[in-house]
């Protein structure tokens, strides 16, 4: 077993790894995309009338993949006050619930998200050669990103010695959540 | 909608992430509606964020990062020791008025809380303060961050109730000036009987105009940000992107203190810290779509109605209702699921919208020092090894005097409408 969640915990990192780089190249973009709506609005009138719609787009791509990095490091916040009085044996087991539940969650956004994302076929954005399918995009894919996390994570904390908790408010708060 | 409410609180209980329940709590309802309305899942869970104020969210955290990361935050704490630094208690009253300068560059109470309680909580320890009285005055400060504009809870409010952000922004300098204020004053009532330090000298306009020389750079920022903001020349996002390049700009050209992988490093966190916020206002929205369909905010409103209808016991029930509530719930969460629940029911008994919003912003962020689940407590304990339970106790004088000051603006609408009013914003 354990030798099965390390492998899992490289696999959650690895991932996390590759996802939180493609979210800070997304921040990347999404910042000269509002400096540049900031610039033709004030500086250079330019006929670009996009920039507001890609930010919110690239936002919320940006936002839900992130999501899936914040379960990999157990970074979602929780009221740990009634988990923390258990004894390690049964905290793991109720982790394990928990992830399991969750699971159930992000898959069903993953089964009507996809769905969802083939109706932006139907809708053009402001966005020149963009339908609603790329941002709708963004619900069907990070959710699967998540159920992907939440199998890696399960199966990694299983094994570990005590179980880690969901990020505290103070961990949230202040991003020191580096845990895997 | 027992099974719902069962479902929120019970997975609540067992500590899952509240983004999670929020979101498992709403597809639940809509299965029990009918299968066919889980389909709307996503579209709520998309739309819940689809709206253009939110972007400022991710850009005020990344200009505080960055903040951070290149000392302007020491230099603002230098300028506001040079003003009350001579006091009886200098560095309490030291903390309060960096808060203030600092509550103008970021949103966040925790920000706030941490880059204190890394900084001048040590260096109170050091001039003969008590460890929990300065966590207490830190935690007491913090708060005045998302009171003052920017403040994230206000985007958020004003983003998901239809009120203009800049009128809330606007509203909330006085209350946020008025905490410091009040705060201050239990400082110095309580500075000869704690023997509170005092520096040597009186106040010198030579070191004020030498510290706010080197500080004048960072000083400038609440100025770009709420000046254009207010004016109604930005909206808060590019107001926001703005300090984002001034912030980049001081601290890496001037200051002379950013490399390129601080920046990979600031991307990423601010990255993981959106993606935490935003998961909990796109589950809301799932949640909230079932409230909405099964009239639960009317319910709610109706339920007050039916104990008074006179205007002053609702603000009182509001207030009460959202002091508990902060108790055991992170305040983003308890704000998305309760807004549109008490935004109704306080334009019905006559209050202004923007009035409203200050009210509830600011007992939510009072619930940030208020143990068990205080964010702003906890960050302090870690930050500094204090127990919760030593700083709560000193922070009793300071949690009264805001909760006077909460009653006061909720009681009281010219002083949070004077500011907006003069601006042009009501």
């Amino acid at each position: 077993m354990q030798e099965i969640a390390g492998h899992a915990g490289k696999l959650a990192a690895g991932l996390d790894w590759v996802v939180v780089r493609l979210c800070a190249l997304i921040a990347a973009v999404l910042v000269l995309d509002v400096w540049l709506g900031v610039f033709v609005r004030f500086v250079w009138p330019l006929p670009i009338t996009w920039t507001e719609e890609l930010a919110r787009y690239l936002m919320i791509w940006l936002a839900l993949l992130a999501a899936s990095s914040g379960i990999a490091r157990r970074a979602h916040i929780g009221v740990e006050i009634v988990p923390m009085q258990l004894p390690v044996e049964a905290r793991r087991w109720l982790r394990l619930a928990l992830d399991i539940v969750a699971f159930a969650f992000f898959a069903s956004l993953v089964v009507y998200g996809a769905g969802f994302a083939a109706k932006g076929f139907e809708r053009a954005t402001m966005i020149p050669g963009w339908s609603h399918f790329v941002p709708f995009l963004s619900v069907p894919v990070s959710a699967l990103l998540c159920c992907i996390q939440l199998v890696l994570v399960a199966i990694r904390d299983l094994g570990a010695a005590v179980p880690p908790a969901d990020a505290t408010l103070v961990e949230a708060a202040t991003g020191e959540v580096p845990r895997p | 909608m027992m099974l719902v409410a069962a479902v929120f609180f019970g997975l609540m209980l067992l500590g899952m992430p509240v983004g999670f329940v929020l979101g498992i709590a709403g597809m639940v309802g809509m299965a029990q509606i009918g299968e066919r309305f889980l389909a709307m899942g996503p579209d709520r869970f998309f739309s819940g964020l689809n709206l253009f104020p939110f972007l400022a969210m991710p850009f005020f955290i990344l200009a505080g990062e960055i903040m951070n990361r290149t000392g302007i935050t020491d230099r603002l704490i230098g300028f506001a020791d040079s003003l009350v630094g001579y006091l009886r208690g200098g560095m309490a009253h030291s903390n309060m008025v960096a808060s203030v300068v600092f509550a103008g560059i970021t949103g966040a109470a925790t920000a706030d809380a941490a880059a204190f309680g890394n900084t001048l909580v040590p260096a109170m320890v050091r001039q003969g303060y008590t460890r929990p009285f300065a966590c207490a005055v830190t935690a007491a400060g913090s708060i005045i961050g998302p009171t003052i504009p920017p403040s994230t809870l206000m985007v958020i409010y004003g983003s998901l109730m239809g009120v203009s952000i800049a009128g809330l922004f606007a509203a909330g300098i006085l209350p946020g000036i008025l905490i410091c204020l009040v705060c201050m004053a239990v400082i110095a009532a309580l500075g000869r009987k704690l023997g509170l330090p005092k520096a040597e000298g009186g106040p010198s306009l030579r070191h004020i105009l030498k510290s706010a020389r080197e500080s004048l750079l960072a000083l400038v920022l609440p100025v770009i940000i709420l000046g254009g903001i207010l004016g109604g020349v930005t909206t808060p996002t590019e107001a926001a992107s703005i300090a984002v390049l001034y912030a980049l700009v001081v601290g890496g050209v001037v200051y002379r203190k950013l490399r390129c992988s601080d920046l990979v490093d600031m991307l990423i966190r601010t990255s993981i810290l959106t993606g935490v916020v935003f998961l909990i206002i796109a589950s809301a929205s799932i949640l909230g779509w079932w409230m909405t369909y099964n009239r639960i905010p009317q319910a709610i409103a109706e339920g007050f109605l039916t104990v008074s209808s006179n205007p002053q016991v609702i603000i009182l029930m509001i207030l009460c209702l959202l002091l508990v509530v902060g108790l055991f719930m992170d305040i983003n969460a308890a704000l998305i699921i309760l807004a549109p629940v008490l935004a109704p029911l306080t334009l019905t008994i006559g209050m202004d919208p923007i009035h409203a919003g200050i009210m509830i912003v600011l007992a939510l962020n009072i619930s940030l020092m208020t143990p068990p689940v205080g964010a702003c407590l906890f960050v302090l304990a870690s930050v500094t090894g204090e127990s919760i339970e030593r700083i709560s106790r000193a922070l009793v004088p300071f949690l009264v005097a805001e909760v006077a000051v909460l009653f006061l603006i909720a009681f009281w609408a010219d002083l949070t409408l004077l500011v907006p009013r003069l601006l042009g914003l009501r």
